[in-house]
């Protein structure tokens, strides 16, 4: 039976390392997405994922409010930031280095499809560099993590509206973007 | 009026394509959501951007959501025995700094001198005490050993004076305690300082 967030959340609170860890595993795969959407390099998305867990967990006593999946994309989203104002760099990523499939197609489609589809992602998380790390954010949050308005709103501190202008505004420059390389 | 026309159309475009992005999530109230439809069905241009709006949100859907390489699973581990000479020397820094401000206060306050006279500060406590004791000494004793003019006194300590004797043991003690507390000081910064292998917690 899968106990609810908000249960492993209290126990958690309680010190029960077995609780947050169930937390880890549900959760785990989203954070390292965003963060490996947000700054473009699988090695700083693994790193910015378990410092975020690791400060989820040494702060989980001072946590406000019942959603544990919102305010884990918050911290991990804070230190993707952090690590960005860091580099003082937009994230770029060569083709190659791009491990986020595995390396044969599948048996479902040809190699050239493969490469094509492989290189549309690459086009995309280009174009996602290209963009304010704020509008990248709530792209990311909105289409690829499929987030509500409201628990987007949540995870970025913003209102509603502010929201939907950054979506509508990443999503337009990064269609300008992969209109401008041809891709459509 | 024609060009009136074409400017409230080009004003509704540019409302419609700020509401594209939300009309997509179904994010408009009724009467917005059928404003935008309403603009749709009449404009082109519009209707383009709506499409390549569309195409750009479906490829983001498509994009595969990626397994990292490892669980992030935190350990759950003793504390660790290894003794570290950190908080040691941290306290050791302490006491000679601490032992540093009390030498030095004595010092500054004359602690160590205050029960000399001026005197006996030049010549030693025992001058006085002793000058008519050394004196019979020298009548009895042999006028060519002792002297009197070469520079000494009679009865002068041959040792050196106590109040000297203090002077010159509380400055390498001030001194010592200061560069104790340097050395101290330094080894406790650079062992606090520097890189530190990660907690052995933090991965599963």
């Amino acid at each position: 039976m899968r106990t609810d967030d908000s249960d492993l959340v209290e126990n958690s609170k309680r010190g029960d390392l077995d609780s947050f860890n169930e937390l880890v595993e549900r959760y785990q795969k989203m954070a390292y997405n965003l963060a490996l959407r947000m700054l473009g390099d699988p090695g700083a998305a693994e790193d910015a994922t378990q410092d975020a867990l690791f400060s989820a967990w040494k702060n989980i006593k001072g946590m406000r409010g019942g959603n544990f999946r919102a305010w884990l994309l918050r911290i991990t989203a804070n230190g993707c930031r952090d690590q960005l104002r860091r580099l003082k760099r937009r994230p770029s990523i060569p083709l190659e280095s791009l491990p986020f499939e595995p390396q044969a197609p599948p048996t479902s489609e040809s190699p050239e499809d493969y490469v094509l589809r492989r290189e549309v992602q690459a086009q995309i998380q280009e174009g996602l560099a290209s963009l304010p790390s704020e509008q990248r954010l709530a792209v990311i949050l909105c289409d690829i993590q499929g987030l509500s308005y409201e628990e987007i709103a949540s995870v970025m501190k913003c209102s509603i509206g502010t929201v939907k202008s950054r979506i509508s505004r990443g999503r337009g420059q990064l269609r300008d973007y992969l209109l401008h390389t041809g891709n459509f | 009026m024609w060009n009136k026309l074409a400017g409230l159309r080009k004003d509704d475009c540019g409302r419609t394509k700020q509401r594209l992005s939300a009309y997509l999530d179904r994010r408009l109230s009724p009467e917005d959501q059928r404003r935008v439809e309403q603009h749709l069905a009449d404009c082109r241009g519009c209707q383009e951007e709506l499409h390549s709006l569309e195409a750009t949100v479906a490829l983001l859907h498509r994009l595969p959501q990626v397994s990292p390489s490892r669980s992030f699973r935190i350990a759950r581990t003793e504390p660790s025995r290894r003794w570290t000479p950190v908080p040691a020397l941290r306290l050791a820094t302490v006491g000679a700094a601490m032992l540093l401000i009390m030498a030095f206060t004595a010092d500054l306050t004359n602690f160590f001198d205050a029960s000399q006279s001026p005197i006996d500060q030049k010549w030693g406590p025992s001058y006085t005490d002793n000058r008519s004791t050394a004196m019979e000494g020298y009548n009895k004793a042999d006028a060519g050993t002792l002297t009197p003019g070469d520079g000494q006194e009679p009865g002068l300590p041959s040792d050196g004076a106590l109040g000297s004797t203090e002077a010159a043991w509380v400055r390498p003690l001030v001194y010592g305690l200061a560069g104790l507390v340097v050395v101290l000081g330094g080894v406790t910064a650079w062992l606090w300082l520097r890189p530190k292998r990660p907690p052995k917690h933090r991965a599963a």
